[in-house]
């Protein structure tokens, strides 16, 4: 299964005109002028209030209202209740509120004595009863279907792919809610049988395009799938060809360092917030060499970096093997050791150790899965052997210590004595749950399994409409709902 | 005033705001941080500590809550769960519920803001903005446009 995305075709037939900056609204007539670009008020509205602390007209009432706020258990529920007067409104857009709300969060997500699920139960709700899950996650999986047989001799056609996003009510009810299964009613643009396709995302932000078969990426859109704002970024440098895309977002919320008193571990939005979009160009020989055009949400411009001269262990990123972000760095593994690419400062790219032993397959493994996942801010590297019928080996290592490539064993499974595979089976794994260690995710046929490796209760939590090995590629993009919303920064 | 029961527990006096009195165990009254407080800086010794903040209806409530925390310890978890969701069903107005947070807010009775708080929370989740206001008699004071405009920005949350 290639997990490659390439481009072939001229770019410049069409969308000359460029450039679209189009803001959150819910106009779909594409032929109205250009609105101007969003301001950062317009943008982020009150659910990014200034830093301001003007208390002085909180009553005890409004601080009671406050601690009632901070209980609810979705940004929705609060959202509903900024509409219902001004005083409540004026309370919730505070950043005193914000700070409260998002430290409540963080204070729950990381304790592991929560009394219920009555926190952001927004995700996954078919499986809440395994563990306690404070932190949701939503995978949005790509799947690509090629109409055309490969003996197509014209090339253009056999590249044109169509996308499928698998958003089953149980896995994502959230966003088939939203968006149902197309994406342009969701963005607001296009025709209605525009193709839509994710390129990255980054806790509640997904990178977009639309119509990416044959002219290459011919627009760009950071959406954010909870608040639907979104906006245009400004072309990438290079359109097609074999590019690995990466999304790198600071974290939105800081440990809050002016507050202190007995506020103690208090977070606080962070208004140094910054992004990052990562072109990684693969060389499509030996000769040329890797680079990365990256975005500054800064600038809004786009700059090269030519990653040859960091990286030259190994031939760079191949393109089946996945990226993640960790630590606001891309990783990937380059043949040799994994590369930790800092798009916010490229010169500072290391590389993380990680044993052949860990790394390779053994001989006699037909069929095997390799993926890079986060989980409770750990780097987690999973890997699947399966030799039919009956063995089939699920391995999870964490990297201890990115200095020393210290990796320690989490998991080593037998899948087959746990669960029950399909004789369809083939070794899929899917991202790690980003905080609950013991369950994991991986394909089985046209299911989603969801196994808890500490206790060995599993399920089917998602269905795709055909089986795994029929996609012409797979790719997949954990959303995990941050506990407020990731504002989508004006284009400067 | 100082009194002392049979098993020689330490007796004190809280005062109300409407000037009723109750007699309570010193372990009971110190549930509530700002009593404990007030005890250890000594000015309960003589006469009864008064709580202009808090009515007598009210205060007789929070003391049921602390006579039950107090004498409860961790085994009893679930019963003591099941007692305070009976307790916060008694209060079953937000005006009561309101007047408990404060009370709790005042007294800093932690455990006892964070049920009530989260029972006021639990109230209105589901409910649409109209709802709530029918629900906590809340007038709706913005104007058409503005309504319109906080409407549209957060239109994600209504779908």
């Amino acid at each position: 299964m290639s997990m490659s995305m390439s481009m072939s075709g001229d770019t410049n037939k069409r969308h000359k005109s460029g450039l679209q900056v189009l803001c959150s609204s819910s106009s779909s007539d594409q032929s109205s002028s250009t609105p101007p670009p969003p301001t950062i008020q317009s943008s982020i509205s009150s659910l990014f209030p200034p830093p301001s602390s003007d208390l002085s007209d909180f009553t005890v009432e409004d601080y009671m209202l406050v601690e009632v706020f901070c209980r609810l258990p979705s940004i929705q529920a609060l959202v509903q209740c900024m509409c219902v007067c001004k005083s409540w409104y004026r309370i919730i857009s505070t950043h005193f509120f914000v700070r409260r709300f998002i430290t409540r969060r963080h204070i729950n997500m990381n304790s592991n004595t929560k009394e219920g699920g009555d926190e952001d139960n927004i995700g996954l709700p078919s499986i809440s009863n395994y563990h306690n899950h404070n932190h949701p996650l939503n995978l949005i999986m790509r799947c690509t279907i090629s109409p055309w047989p490969d003996t197509e001799p014209d090339l253009s056609l056999r590249c044109r792919r169509r996308y499928k996003y698998v958003l089953s009510d149980q896995y994502l009810p959230f966003f088939q809610k939203r968006m149902g299964l197309d994406f342009s009613s969701y963005l607001s643009v296009g025709k209605k049988d525009d193709d839509f396709e994710i390129f990255a995302a980054s806790n509640d932000l997904v990178l977009c395009t639309r119509n990416p078969d044959i002219d290459g990426v011919v627009d760009l859109y950071l959406c954010n799938l909870l608040t639907k704002q979104w906006t245009a970024l400004p072309l990438p440098l290079v359109r097609q060809g074999c590019i690995r895309i990466g999304l790198v977002c600071e974290p939105l919320f800081v440990k809050d360092t002016t507050g202190g008193g007995r506020q103690g571990g208090a977070y606080t939005l962070n208004y140094q917030y910054r992004y990052r979009v990562v072109f990684v160009v693969m060389p499509l020989d030996q000769r040329t060499n890797l680079f990365v055009d990256i975005y500054s949400s800064e600038t809004g411009k786009w700059s090269r970096f030519p990653l040859a001269d960091v990286v030259q262990r190994g031939y760079g990123l191949r393109c089946w093997d996945n990226i993640v972000t960790w630590n606001g760095k891309l990783h990937w593994h380059s043949g040799r050791d994994i590369v930790a690419f800092d798009p916010f400062d490229p010169h500072n790219t290391h590389f993380i150790q990680i044993s052949p032993d860990i790394w390779n397959i053994p001989p006699g493994v037909p069929y095997f899965h390799k993926s890079f996942s986060v989980c409770r801010g750990f780097l987690r590297f999973m890997k699947i052997h399966y030799r039919k019928p009956s063995s089939c080996t699920l391995m999870v290592w964490e990297l201890e210590d990115s200095r020393s490539g210290k990796w320690s064993l989490k998991h080593n499974v037998n899948l087959t004595s746990l669960v029950k595979l399909s004789k369809n089976f083939f070794p899929f794994g899917l991202p790690c749950h980003p905080t609950d260690p013991n369950i994991i995710y991986f394909m089985d046929d046209h299911d989603v399994i969801c196994c808890n490796l500490q206790t060995g209760d599993w399920k089917s939590v998602a269905k795709t409409p055909h089986n795994i090995t029929t996609y012409a590629s797979v790719r997949i993009f954990p959303v995990v709902l941050p506990p407020w919303p990731t504002p989508i920064l004006p284009v400067p | 005033m100082s009194i002392t029961t049979e098993n020689n527990e330490k007796m004190i006096t809280l005062m109300s705001s409407d000037g009723e009195e109750f007699v309570v165990e010193e372990a009971v009254a110190a549930q509530s941080q700002t009593i404990k407080h007030l005890i250890e800086d000594g000015c309960s010794t003589e006469g009864s500590i008064p709580l202009p903040n808090v009515t007598g209806r009210v205060l007789s409530e929070v003391i049921q809550y602390c006579k039950k925390h107090s004498s409860s310890d961790d085994k009893e978890e679930k019963e003591l769960e099941a007692w305070d969701a009976e307790f916060v069903k008694a209060a079953d107005d937000h005006v009561a519920l309101t007047d408990l947070m404060m009370a709790a807010n005042f007294l800093d009775i932690k455990g006892l803001l964070d049920l009530v708080a989260q029972t006021l929370a639990n109230m209105i989740t589901g409910k649409s903005p109209e709802e709530v206001r029918r629900m906590w008699n809340i007038k709706n004071d913005f104007t058409p446009e503005e309504a319109e405009k906080v409407r549209k920005e957060n239109q994600w949350a209504f779908e």
